[in-house]
């Protein structure tokens, strides 16, 4: 168990520690870190508690690294830290500092709103049993005031409000609880006309009701596509989509890359040929600096120049059959 | 013409079919949609030439579903469990025999994907036991704060049967925003087809 004087989950003063740092760099933040820290040997670091000390590194580097650049805006209360860190179950000389100075319960901190536990949906499991010491100092019944907005940090603050259980079972809970509705808040979002509606049930309903009317949409699609006239074939676009997506995947898109990688091999040799062939004709040749093509599919492709045919409405023969030498059905499921 | 300079459609609008343009800035728009786009044409392509008119609905709409698994990040679980059960079909109406010639033929002509012997052997061998994995975890995990109709939305949501609720309202979200692109598409292709 880490003893630190002001461990980052520390109250919501969490928050006004965090605030101190980015607002007043060194300046500031080390000097409420060392009003608060009196006494703490901690390490190299004199202006720092034994918890930044741990890491070797001035206060405010360790802050930031502790912490998302894009650090919430907090009031810039010194005075809140020095609570914090005194109500600290952690600090190891901090009960001797606390006592002399045992400050009342911050009634200015219960004055400002009650903090509410971030939303962030990212918790750090690794400091819950922080959490629940933490909370066990904060059962003294504060409030830290965490002004408005906290986007998103890179651990969840679980704080326990006044009155309520403290033990890690219901911080665990409340986490949970918090995690789910900031899921239910994204959802909102995605559903058109859920943010109305209020209340789990009816958006969960909504939500259903979505995702049924999609599916049924796909499927209303899907048949209106297989009585899409065969003559139209859909070739051409493949070959822009190819180029596309060849150009995409060649900038190292991240996303899906073991996916692209299973799935790129299996085009072919004789595949990619065809669409090297079509692609120029498809973008009647005006289109040709948005889809260089990558260099992989330079390499297989043969290097003869585009094939242009005068039907521009009709999609050329793209030629199926040489595309699998096996029965298509049987190509289409494998690949698919 | 520089397709890339226009604004992405709006979400929930489909842009205006003209035929390079409309595919570009739908494409721009988001970064799974060339890959949903890419592979589902793949599919199309295959399917016209080949399946009876009759038979094509389903497979076109089999076919819509994998490659909207195959544009998304492996990481999500509906993904997953979207391409398991097109695998565990396929391997159903294959008996042993059948999917060594299958297996024989496919790696004869084309380079073979690097999982799918393998998957294809796991998957017969899942077929043959018990169809699908989702019947060996009958069990939905602790639902603890959960609305009783959630599991309508595990039944909805593919691999929801095995998640928690957290990660189902998770893999819903990206599983809308997928399902809402391959309708964007779908329906921007038949546009793109239907106005000839």
């Amino acid at each position: 168990m880490r003893h630190h004087t002001q461990p980052p989950e520390v109250p919501g003063a969490g928050d006004d520690i965090r605030d101190l740092i980015p607002v007043a760099s060194s300046a500031s933040g080390s000097a409420a870190w060392s009003s608060s820290s009196k006494g703490e040997g901690g390490g190299g670091d004199g202006s720092g508690g034994s918890f930044t000390a741990l890491l070797g590194l001035p206060t405010s580097q360790a802050m930031e690294l502790l912490l998302p650049a894009a650090a919430p805006t907090f009031p810039a209360d010194p005075h809140l830290v020095d609570r914090g860190a005194r109500f600290s179950a952690f600090a190891s000389p901090s009960p001797s500092s606390a006592s002399p100075n045992s400050p009342p319960p911050p009634s200015s901190a219960t004055a400002t709103a009650k903090r509410k536990a971030d939303p962030a949906d990212r918790v750090s499991k690794g400091k819950a049993a922080k959490k629940g010491k933490t909370a066990a100092a904060s059962g003294e019944d504060k409030d830290w005031g965490g002004d408005g907005e906290n986007d998103k940090p890179a651990y969840v603050h679980v704080r326990a409000r006044r009155g309520q259980a403290t033990d890690s079972h219901s911080l665990a809970e409340r986490a949970r609880r918090e995690k789910i509705n900031a899921r239910m808040e994204l959802l909102k979002d995605l559903v058109p006309g859920c943010s109305k509606v209020s209340g789990t049930a009816l958006v969960l309903d909504e939500i259903i009701n979505h995702v049924q009317s999609l599916q049924r949409q796909v499927e209303y699609l899907s048949m209106r596509l297989a009585a899409v006239n065969p003559r139209v074939d859909f070739g051409g676009l493949d070959n822009f989509l190819t180029t596309e997506c060849g150009r995409i995947t060649s900038l190292s898109y991240k996303n899906g890359m073991d996916l692209e990688q299973v799935t790129w091999p299996d085009m072919g040799v004789n595949g990619a040929r065809h669409l090297m062939q079509l692609q120029q004709h498809f973008w009647h040749g005006d289109l040709a600096h948005p889809l260089q093509p990558p260099s992989q599919w330079e390499k297989r492709a043969d290097p003869h120049p585009p094939v242009f045919s005068n039907s521009s409405s009709s999609l050329f023969g793209y030629d199926l059959a040489s595309s699998g030498a096996q029965p298509q059905t049987g190509k289409l499921k494998m690949e698919l | 013409m520089d397709t890339k300079s226009t604004p992405p459609p709006r979400p929930h609008q489909i842009p205006n079919p003209s035929r390079p343009d409309f595919l570009a800035c739908w494409a721009a728009a988001s970064p799974s949609k060339p890959m949903l786009a890419f592979h589902f044409l793949r599919a199309l392509s295959r399917i016209h030439g080949v399946t009876t008119v009759r038979r094509r609905t389903r497979t076109i709409r089999r076919a819509a579903y994998s490659s909207m698994a195959r544009a998304a990040s492996p990481r999500r679980a509906w993904s997953r469990a979207l391409l398991g059960q097109a695998r565990a079909r396929r391997s159903r109406t294959l008996t042993g025999r059948a999917v060594l010639l299958r297996r024989r033929r496919v790696t004869a002509a084309a380079p073979p994907q690097p999982s799918s012997p393998a998957s294809r052997s796991a998957t017969i061998i899942a077929a043959r036991g018990e169809i699908s994995t989702a019947a060996a975890r009958p069990l939905p995990p602790r639902q603890e704060g959960e609305p009783p109709r959630a599991d309508a939305l595990r039944r909805l949501v593919p691999g929801g049967a095995g998640m928690e609720y957290c990660s189902l309202l998770e893999e819903t979200a990206d599983y809308l925003r997928s399902l809402r692109a391959q309708v964007q598409l779908m329906q921007g292709l038949i546009d793109l087809f239907s106005c000839q």
